[in-house]
């Protein structure tokens, strides 16, 4: 039976059940009000941002269910993403930040593992600089604190 | 990467850049900040702490570092301790569990008793009327913060001190300094404190000495050599036990009439402790640390580095007589540990993985100290160490055991009529094999010979044993595998064509190998080139690894890794289920006679002299270690910090990599 999933800008979307529930937010509602075919709103949720995590889900509809212990992994390394969702998330940066939040406000674990390796990836091997330009951050520290943090974390260089 | 603001981050970049001459380029004029409406995007998500923390989690700390020099609040974010645990974790470093466990419910433990035993005291003494709000208020937190528990433990002592007339030492200062703790006839805990003298470090580190080195009853052999110096005479020892404590500390006495004995060393204690529980008695059954440390093995020794020096000590962590954290670490370390908000005890990740990259460092520089444990007259074979001790083998024809802390022999074993050339132990026992042909299994306290087996017809050169099976190699070809208790023969591998040098089998719960119907595997090096791949189930020959030039010396199997040196001077790395060289390490400008693989390094000890420290993916050499000894090594055990080697020069060396490290918490 499919499920009616609205977005934040009034956009419904008809999915599978099966598809609807990687989203453990929507499983959890779904189980709470039974047999219905009533619209769920997402309301934190856009059109175009819905309309990727569900392209997600359908591509993953058949994966097994995270057991909680795999959450966390202690090898979980960024590099091993796997190809389809690389490419899945080859998108602009303020997308990509919107899945992640919609990943995390629809409790989806391997979309927000995904996209939180995908940045880790944009910070590795990047300067402070170059990470500042890349997330649009101002730096706010005065050479003095900049230099202790550097003293502090001396030892993390490789040497 | 596109839309409003990637284009206003370039244009503030550049901006940036264009005022590098600037007097404090780095602080934001306020303007700046109410221009930026897409800018903090990020900023404000990331401050989300939590998907921040589990988005870094996936960086390495090289890449935190960046991150922390981002900006105030990215720091914030990349020193979170959850991140931290997460790269240390990923590292596939270990930590000292036992410690750790130890460290955080100790000072829950020690905390709860300060308390108890101000309230106490509140019944006596009504002038401490803030105190007491004081700690009603902790007691009701559980947690405190620093300032406030520092306050409360003053208090404590002061009042400890007062009942203690006559002391005016002022406690203040001593926060931390070490406490003994032992039940007092009511059954209540109580904090004692040393006298003024006992603070000076050399006296601090005796702590588990003191009551653990008694003057024993000492095996004649060695009673001219075996107490440590630095060990307090019971009766004098101010941090012993009070006569009133019904914890038996001298197993000789034991109620079963065992012939048992107090070892001088650290590491009898399990075993009294063990053997004889009834004597143990606890006489608090509901004091809460009980239960914890009780079930701490006395075996799993602990580390602690002490002051700036890097001397680190045992401590036990046996029932009522386990220290409380303050008793041992030094304030910077309890400091270190600490939560700044809550003021509760909590391991300092970062700290750790500082340390742990100081220590790695130490590894791939070569950087260490180095002690000699002197006392063999002869070349030593073989040696095998733990936290407590180090167990070596002579062409003297003994077995002797040294306190690895104080390097002090313990025990010497005769027993054998030649040389000793090969021997594990394990937590009771010792097995040996000799170029008398025979193989001895010993009692590891007692020396005293619980079984010998023979049936090799010449020199055993290597044995490997697990519960009650034992598995060793000659020079007269033959693997042989042997039941303990029974002392039977349970099978005979032949095969190799020369002398066999050495040999490993599966442990029991080694995960099934590769080969079908042979869940444990027996891997055998020899003389004539070969490595055998036997199944321990059917004495069966699975697979034969050749590629070594010349005999081969040694090896150590994994899960499907075999390590082999040889004689040929290189190090093969090999696979086992496809039977392949997948590298060769050269370097070694002798005969490898020993070699060990663990945490992605090997090392290696050979007929020229030096240890070589490789990384195992790459085969790259790391470290070169020379100089020490004087002639061919012949065997070497590594842990996360030290190298112990032993030679035919007669030497054994503990080449310590921990150097300028706190290894409180590693292993």
């Amino acid at each position: 039976m499919p499920v009616i999933l609205v977005s934040s800008d009034n956009q419904d979307f008809k999915v599978d059940k099966e598809v609807a529930e990687r989203s453990i937010l929507i499983k959890n509602m779904l189980e709470d009000v039974g047999e219905s075919d009533s619209p769920i709103p997402l309301p934190n949720v856009t059109a175009a941002v819905l309309t990727k995590v569900i392209e997600y889900c359908e591509h993953h509809r058949n994966d097994p269910v995270q057991v909680p212990e795999e959450t966390d992994d202690p090898r979980k390394r960024s590099n091993d993403i796997e190809e389809w969702d690389m490419k899945f998330m080859q998108v602009d940066q303020e997308m990509l930040f919107e899945i992640i939040l919609a990943a995390n406000y629809l409790d989806i674990k391997p979309l927000l593992d995904v996209g939180c390796k995908t940045v880790a990836n944009i910070i590795k091997g990047k300067t402070p600089e170059e990470i500042r330009k890349a997330f649009n951050i101002v730096n706010d520290f005065t050479p003095e604190e900049e230099a202790q943090i550097k003293k502090e974390n001396e030892w993390a260089e490789d040497r | 990467m596109s839309g409003p603001s990637r284009s206003s981050s370039a244009s503030r970049a550049s901006r940036y850049r264009e005022t590098p001459d600037s007097p404090s380029p780095n602080i934001p004029d306020e303007g700046y900040y109410e221009q930026r409406t897409e800018a903090p995007k990020w900023a404000l998500r990331l401050s989300e702490e939590q998907r921040a923390v589990h988005l870094l989690s996936y960086l390495d700390e090289k890449s935190l570092m960046n991150v922390a020099l981002v900006s105030k609040e990215w720091n914030r974010f990349a020193s979170d301790n959850a991140v931290w645990k997460g790269i240390y974790v990923r590292h596939g470093w270990s930590v000292n569990q036992d410690m750790i466990d130890w460290y955080l419910k100790g000072s829950e433990l020690e905390l709860a008793s300060i308390v108890h035993e101000q309230e106490h005291e509140q019944e006596h003494e009504q002038e401490h009327e803030q105190e007491h709000e004081d700690r009603v208020l902790f007691s009701a937190r559980s947690a405190v913060s620093n300032g406030k528990r520092r306050k409360v433990v003053d208090i404590d002592l002061k009042d400890e001190a007062a009942e203690r007339s006559g002391d005016d030492y002022d406690m203040l200062q001593d926060v931390t300094a070490p406490y003994e703790r032992y039940p007092d006839e009511d059954g209540d805990r109580k904090l004692q404190r040393f006298s003024p003298t006992q603070l000076d470090p050399q006296h601090q580190i005796d702590i588990d000495t003191s009551d653990t080195l008694i003057p024993a009853p000492l095996d004649p052999i060695e009673a001219t050599t075996s107490s440590s110096p630095d060990c307090y005479d019971d009766a004098s020892s101010p941090l012993s036990i009070p006569p009133s404590s019904p914890v038996s500390r001298d197993t000789s006495t034991s109620p079963d009439g065992s012939t048992s004995f107090s070892f001088a060393g650290t590491f009898g204690r399990s075993r009294d402790v063990a053997t004889n529980q009834p004597t143990v008695a606890y006489p608090d059954p509901k004091a809460p640390n009980d239960n914890f440390f009780s079930h701490i093995d006395a075996f799993q020794a602990v580390k602690i580095l002490w002051t700036s020096e890097p001397i680190r000590k045992c401590i036990d962590f046996i029932g009522s007589q386990a220290p409380y954290p303050s008793q041992i670490l030094t304030p910077e370390i309890l400091q270190t540990h600490r939560d700044h908000v809550s003021g509760r005890a909590t391991i300092n990740w970062k700290y750790l993985c500082m340390q742990r990259k100081l220590l790695e460092k130490n590894w791939t520089q070569g950087e260490h100290s180095a002690r000699e444990l002197p006392g063999h007259t002869e070349g030593i074979y073989c040696i095998q160490f733990d936290s407590y001790k180090v167990v070596s083998g002579s062409r003297d024809t003994t077995i002797k055991i040294w306190d690895i802390r104080s390097g002090e022999c313990v025990r010497t074993y005769p027993g054998h009529t030649a040389s000793v050339l090969c021997l594990q132990y394990d937590e009771t026992r010792i097995v040996s094999g000799s170029s008398d042909t025979s193989i001895l299994v010993w009692d590891l306290e007692t020396g005293q010979i619980l079984q010998r087996l023979d049936g090799h017809v010449d020199s055993v050169l290597s044995v490997r044993f697990e519960k009650d099976i034992v598995v060793s190699c000659s020079k007269d070809r033959s693997v042989k595998i042997w039941k303990i208790s029974s002392g039977q023969l349970l099978r005979t591998l032949r095969g190799h064509r020369a002398a066999v040098n050495a040999v490993q089998f599966s442990p029991e719960s080694a995960a099934p190998s590769p080969f079908r119907g042979s869940p444990r595997l027996v891997v055998s090096a020899s003389g004539d080139k070969t490595i055998k791949v036997w199944s321990f189930e059917t004495g069966e020959c699975l697979r034969t690894l050749e590629g070594h030039a010349r005999g081969i010396a040694c090896i150590q199997f994994e899960g499907n890794v075999v390590v082999s040196g040889s004689s040929d001077q290189s190090i093969k790395i090999w696979d086992l289920s496809t039977g392949a060289c997948v590298n060769t390490l050269a370097g070694h400008e002798g005969l490898v006679r020993t070699l060990q693989f663990a945490g992605g390094r090997i090392i290696s000890g050979s007929y020229d002299e030096t240890i070589k420290v490789w990384d195992q993916a790459s085969g790259r050499l790391l470290t070169d270690l020379g100089g020490r000894h004087s002639h061919r090594v012949f065997k070497l055990q590594f842990d996360d910090s030290k190298i112990v080697s032993c030679s035919q020069d007669q030497k054994i060396i503990i080449w310590d990599f921990a150097v300028g490290v706190d290894t409180t918490f590693l292993n």
